[in-house]
């Protein structure tokens, strides 16, 4: 028997625990007890984290579709196929996309921008998740402009006030909900902000109810307090930021409710205050949202202030890795604009190759405007609003590679498929949401014929005439230390020595925080007076490390059984107004289209909000068309 | 309950016992993980051991009930062939802590409840318990509440203390008499002097509980007796995130479901850890949960744990004071904790 330890691959709090093996098979797992994120909690899909690996569906035998269905091939064959249509498609001009993922490394992620950028000359880079997270870190880099960021979830312990811009973060990222909790047992008053009484809402001191698309306007009316109840540091503000006087000239024009005065209040007199948001503020403007949370936490001196935490509550273990890493059409490793000058020339002399300052096709746009795909441990059906439609676009193009350690939405429409090793066979790097590098370590060997991801990239790009050569992951962070300002300095043995480094992926300038509120989207109107949203922006039910676990897999789909063709949420009062009982159709119809669902009755969401999982976002695609937010009405359909 | 008389071993000549020992059976020892973390796992080497160690925060039960077990080979031939698979491997696990010991006895009764189960039972018949008892409380635990420790009467095959510069061993069954035995020239007999301060110790302590207590009896008594709240339940469930944890890495959980999984081209019907916190632990296929809240699971776990009828049955309560999920615990909600909020009818997280 054999223990290894390393990082949990779920979400992005980024616990540590042991993997134990027994005959070269992963067998359970062991929380650390001495970790500095998980100090010994693990969630229960910390506690799975050995079943995945082990899956009777693993990947593990490169694959070529002949005469319309997947073959067996050697590697060197499919590698060879994968190059040759990929250089043929590119010869004739034709767009190719690239999908890393927030489940590969950063070692990985950074080696496919690599293959993106220098091998192929394309800035079509993205990943699925970047659309529902990616705001939440662009949002910070654009607002802070030079103000360090970042805070540890132990931190968010010792908080006097919380605010936190709720999914569901007790089932989203358990870690930082038992700091929360922790710090609530020690006398903290949190407020919950959104459109359901959580857990977390339960412990609260306050909880306010936004309706979807509105988070920004609690924000504003919190902002707007602040100013005008002189609330603000304003020595900060006017030696920090810019935009002050702008902002105290908006701020005596909007309405404030008591709920969001209070809470300004409690946020402003706290000496250490925690602001977490997450893909619900992301659901309208995320951006402008974050950009204003920044503003709040500049405004009353909490920016930057030892022990006061704003942190982007991203969604999977690594979409801030991957985001540190340049996997966006626009970005550069180090969040860097592709519009930088000398960052571009720093990359070029470093990879021998220029590249385009021209933004490529994020993941969507990619899915109809390229002809060839390869997608590194990505699912745009499962990963993208657009769900399933994806899989259609991506049976359009004209090759698709995938590289994964288990099957997928993008598998099954392949090509090409290359088997890689799991996150339990490979060694890399995961930065979970605090910024903190972490060790992912090979603890069996891999599944068949699987290799690590990273040496797939290398031997792909060799085929396509672009060497890259690495020894081990531990050489492709030297590299990335080299030309990412954010991870300059880190290297596998620095992080082994401290259990994980904390980066601080911001940049740091001597730029000043633009002040701004956030942006307002109120969606209802008479004709169409119920407010429809996507609930979360990730499932982990349709995730692999999910789905190939038994008992997770038990948990979180035993709603997908019970729903075969989904169910929209609603209120009790809503539920009575229509005349529908639990189970019963509902037709929903908003201006883009219609469909009719199996309504569930909730006691925790309010009149006026409906809610779709993002699990059944397909059944109501033609409601939202294309957007997560959309006005409704509702009526009884037939059958009920 | 003595079997056989107690001896002194000298601390230098320790690593030649466990030297001795693994030359017999696989020996499990606390060892030093990566990050300080201390672990129950096989030893390469007596240099291995860690001494000083408090407790470990995963129990030594998964060598007798690991989290992945599989119990049944299937092959396909003509027909089906079915194997059934038995881990018969001699192990000693060694320096367990008494509250282990106590999990360990109580996971015996359960699994010789009407059926014996032929899995547990061929690990244990082949297992031997060598603990180590302790001379002052750890920081977490409660065993002085249930019993379980921190020194025991019976339970173990040997049991050492730890008296300075030399061990007592006391043995407690006709095998930890016979591990003595073939080491003879390692021991020597302990005096009355020695006894006398094993006592000494025992009581030392004990007196050192201070407020680490969990009173078991008024917890038992209300939930027995239905005096709890639901709303008492759901205020205590509104702080448990579902982890599994404290069922996990409890000494006295046996919780599993059965998967079958291909592993080489052989089916392998495995056994896997679970946990009565989940939702869909009891969702049945028709739909219908009868334990669809937290509040619901979490009564269903206190009750098993600590109400007078699993009691009656077990003779002891389902605890045995490690405080392990004191640690472990996502949210607040631990054994002491809600025994304390249950006993007082309120909760403040």
């Amino acid at each position: 028997m054999r223990t290894v330890l390393t990082t949990c691959p779920f979400c992005a709090c980024g616990c540590g625990l042991y993997v134990q093996t027994e005959d070269g098979r992963p067998i359970g797992v062991m929380p650390s007890e001495n970790h500095p994120v998980s100090l010994g909690k693990i969630s229960d899909r910390g506690w799975h984290t050995h079943q995945a690996t082990a899956a009777t569906e693993r990947l593990g035998q490169p694959l070529v579709r002949r005469d319309g269905a997947l073959q067996p091939a050697s590697w060197d064959e499919a590698l060879d196929v994968a190059a040759e249509r990929i250089s043929a498609l590119k010869s004739t001009g034709k767009a190719l996309g690239l999908l890393g993922s927030a489940r590969a490394t950063n070692e990985e992620n950074f080696l496919l921008g690599k293959l993106a950028r220098a091998a192929l000359g394309t800035n079509n880079i993205d990943f699925s998740l970047r659309a529902a997270h990616g705001p939440l870190m662009s949002g910070l880099q654009k607002a802070l402009g030079g103000c360090p960021a970042g805070a540890t979830i132990p931190d968010i312990a010792k908080c006097q006030v919380i605010l936190l811009w709720e999914g569901n973060i007790a089932y989203s990222h358990p870690r930082a909900a038992v700091a929360v909790m922790m710090a609530v047992k020690a006398g903290a008053r949190l407020v919950t902000a959104g459109y359901k009484r959580t857990q977390m809402s339960q412990l609260a001191a306050l909880h306010i109810h936004v309706a979807p698309g509105a988070e920004g306007e609690l924000v504003d009316e919190m902002l707007a307090h602040i100013v005008r109840a002189g609330l603000q540091n304003e020595g900060f503000a006017r030696a920090r930021c810019a935009g002050y006087d702008a902002l105290v000239e908006w701020a005596s024009r909007v309405q404030i409710s008591q709920q969001a005065a209070q809470a300004a209040e409690w946020y402003a007199e706290a000496e250490r205050a925690a602001v977490m948001f997450g893909s619900t503020l992301a659901s309208a403007g995320g951006e402008s949202n974050t950009a204003a949370l920044v503003s709040l936490a500049a405004l009353t001196g909490h920016l930057g202030r030892p022990g006061s935490v704003l942190l982007p509550l991203v969604g999977r273990s690594n979409v801030r890795g991957a985001c540190d890493m340049g996997v966006g059409p626009d970005v550069l490793p180090g969040h860097v604009s592709i519009a930088d000058a000398e960052a571009r020339q720093r990359l070029e002399k470093a990879w021998g190759r220029p590249i385009s300052a021209e933004p490529g096709l994020d993941a969507q746009a990619m899915m109809t405007g390229a002809r060839a795909l390869i997608a590194l441990a990505d699912d745009p059906a499962t990963g993208l609003p657009a769900g399933k439609a994806a899989m259609d676009m991506m049976r359009q193009m004209d090759f698709v590679v995938a590289i994964d350690s288990f099957p997928t939405s993008v598998t099954e429409v392949a090509d090409v498929v290359l088997p890689a090793a799991s996150y339990a066979e490979t060694d890399g790097t995961y930065t979970n949401m605090e910024g903190r590098v972490q060790r992912l370590r090979a603890c069996v060997q891999p599944a068949g014929e699987a290799r690590p991801a990273y040496r797939i990239v290398c031997d792909l790009a060799a085929r396509l005439g672009y060497q890259m050569s690495y020894g081990s992951p531990a050489d492709v962070l030297n590299e990335i230390a080299s030309v990412t300002p954010a991870y300059s300095g880190l290297s596998y043995e620095k992080i082994e020595k401290s259990v994980g480094v904390l980066t601080n992926s911001i940049r740091n300038g001597r730029g000043k925080v633009q002040l701004q509120a956030a942006e307002v989207k109120r969606v209802t109107d008479e004709q169409y007076p119920l407010a429809l949203t996507i609930e979360g922006a990730f499932d982990w039910g349709s995730d692999p490390l999910v789905i190939y676990s038994p008992i997770l897999a038990r948990d979180y789909l035993s709603e997908r059984k019970l729903y075969p063709k989904g169910h929209v949420e609603m209120s009790r009062e809503d539920a009575d107004n229509v005349g529908v009982r639990q189970n019963w159709p509902v037709r929903i119809a908003s201006r883009k289209g219609e469909a009719t669902l199996p309504v569930v009755i909730r006691e925790d969401l309010q009149a006026g909000t409906m809610v779709v999982p993002f699990a059944f976002r397909d059944f109501a695609a033609d409601v939202f068309g294309g957007e997560r937010v959309v006005a409704v009405r509702a009526e009884r359909a037939e059958g009920g | 309950m003595q079997v056989g008389t107690p001896r002194i071993i000298g601390r230098g000549k320790l690593n030649q016992w466990v030297a001795h020992l693994m030359s017999r059976a696989e020996v499990i020892a606390p060892t030093a993980g990566q990050t300080g973390d201390v672990l129950f796992l096989p030893i390469e080497s007596p240099e291995q051991v860690a001494w000083q160690f408090e407790n470990t925060l995963h129990p030594p039960k998964q060598f007798l009930l690991p989290q992945t077990e599989p119990i049944v080979a299937i092959r396909r031939n003509e027909g089906y062939e079915v194997e059934p698979i038995y881990d018969e491997r001699k192990r000693i696990i060694f320096a367990v802590r008494n509250c282990d010991v106590s999990g360990i006895k109580y996971l015996d009764q359960v699994q010789n409840y009407e059926l014996t189960d032929a899995y547990y039972a061929k690990r244990r018949q082949n297992t031997m318990l060598i603990s180590l008892a302790c001379n002052r409380p750890c920081e977490r635990c409660f065993c002085i509440c249930s019993g379980s420790g921190p020194f025991l009467e019976e339970g173990y095959d040997l049991q050492l203390t730890d008296m300075g510069g030399k061990f007592l061993a006391e043995p407690g069954t006709e095998q930890g008499e016979a591990v003595l035995a073939e080491a003879a020239g390692l021991f020597e007999p302990a005096s009355d002097r020695d006894t006398r301060r094993r006592h000494e110790l025992e009581e030392a302590a004990r007196a050192s509980f201070a407020d680490y207590t969990c009173h078991f009896a008024s917890a038992m008594r209300r939930i027995s007796t239905r005096k709890v709240d639901e709303s008492l339940w759901a205020s205590m469930g509104d702080w448990c995130l579902q982890c599994g944890g404290c069922n996990l890495i409890c000494p006295t959980c046996y919780c599993f479901s059965v998967k079958d999984r291909a592993v080489d081209g052989v089916v392998m019907r495995q056994r896997m850890w679970d946990s009565c916190q989940y939702a869909a632990f009891t969702l049945e296929a028709s739909g219908h949960n009868p334990r669809p809240d937290r509040k619901d699971r979490m009564k269903r776990r206190f009750f098993h744990k600590v109400s007078a009828q699993y009691t009656m049955r077990d003779g002891m309560v389902g605890c045995v004071g490690c405080g392990r999920c004191i640690t472990v615990c996502m949210g607040t909600t631990d054994m002491p904790a809600i025994a304390r909020g249950v006993r007082k009818g309120v909760w403040n997280g």
